[in-house]
């Protein structure tokens, strides 16, 4: 899945401004329902969130939903941040958009705050059983 | 005869077309929406929503499964409702 370098840079941009290098926080990566496998912009949703933890605001959950089916759009990676090192926490795995089979969830360490971020980051993927693997970056997203 | 209509079901940008009856809990709705979209997600994390928010099948705060009936929930013929987790969160 090709990363448009605008896309890439209006999420880090979310990412640090609403986190402030404090907080954790999230991004939706959409992209048209005709045209699989593309990403077309980032959406911030609603949200709270501590150093540790985030949750999207239910009703902005439900008018979003509506948004897309709208726009025929489809959410095709969640991105957030972690303070520390990358990775699917319980929490994550829990707390997830989508669950369906192959949906990607990508973990910026130190709350993106670096520029090579991504060269550390964590990507897990929805499999068939419906648990939480780990897969390589660069199998799964290109940056352009 | 149980009354049977035809409701909208959103889920991720995708909407499909669900047989209900007016009898019919929405627990069952809710659990027929999810093979629907063959979502891996456990029955007891997900929701269904009308547009103005008000959950309509799923679980409550306090653990307690919605028991009500499709027509006790006011869900109308060709009324879309939206499929999704109740709690989103990460951390």
């Amino acid at each position: 899945m090709l990363i448009p370098a605008d896309v890439w840079t209006a999420t880090l941009e979310r990412l640090r401004s609403c986190g402030g290098g404090r907080r954790e926080c999230v991004v939706y990566w959409v992209g048209s329902g005709a045209e699989v496998g593309t990403i077309a912009r980032a959406v911030h949703p609603v949200h709270t969130a501590t150093p540790f933890h985030y949750r999207v605001d239910d009703a902005w959950l439900t008018r979003f939903w509506v948004d897309l089916a709208t726009a025929a759009e489809q959410v095709r990676v969640q991105v957030h941040t972690h303070g520390g090192r990358a990775g699917h926490s319980p929490t994550d795995d829990k707390g997830a958009l989508v669950y369906q089979e192959g949906f990607l969830s990508l973990v910026l360490p130190g709350f993106a705050m670096r520029d090579d971020c991504e060269e550390q980051a964590f990507l897990a993927e929805l499999d068939s059983t419906g648990s939480w693997r780990r897969v390589p970056v660069r199998e799964r997203l290109a940056w352009t | 005869m149980a009354e049977e209509f035809t409701i909208d079901i959103t889920f991720n940008g995708v909407t499909k077309r669900l047989e209900a009856e007016a009898e019919q809990q929405t627990q069952a709705v809710l659990e027929a929406a999810i093979r629907l979209f063959s979502l891996q997600s456990q029955p007891h994390t997900m929701g269904l929503f009308t547009q103005a928010n008000i959950e309509v099948a799923g679980r409550l705060p306090s653990g307690q499964d919605i028991h009500q009936s499709v027509e006790q929930a006011g869900i109308m013929p060709g009324q879309l409702l939206v499929l999704r987790q109740v709690v989103v969160q990460g951390g």
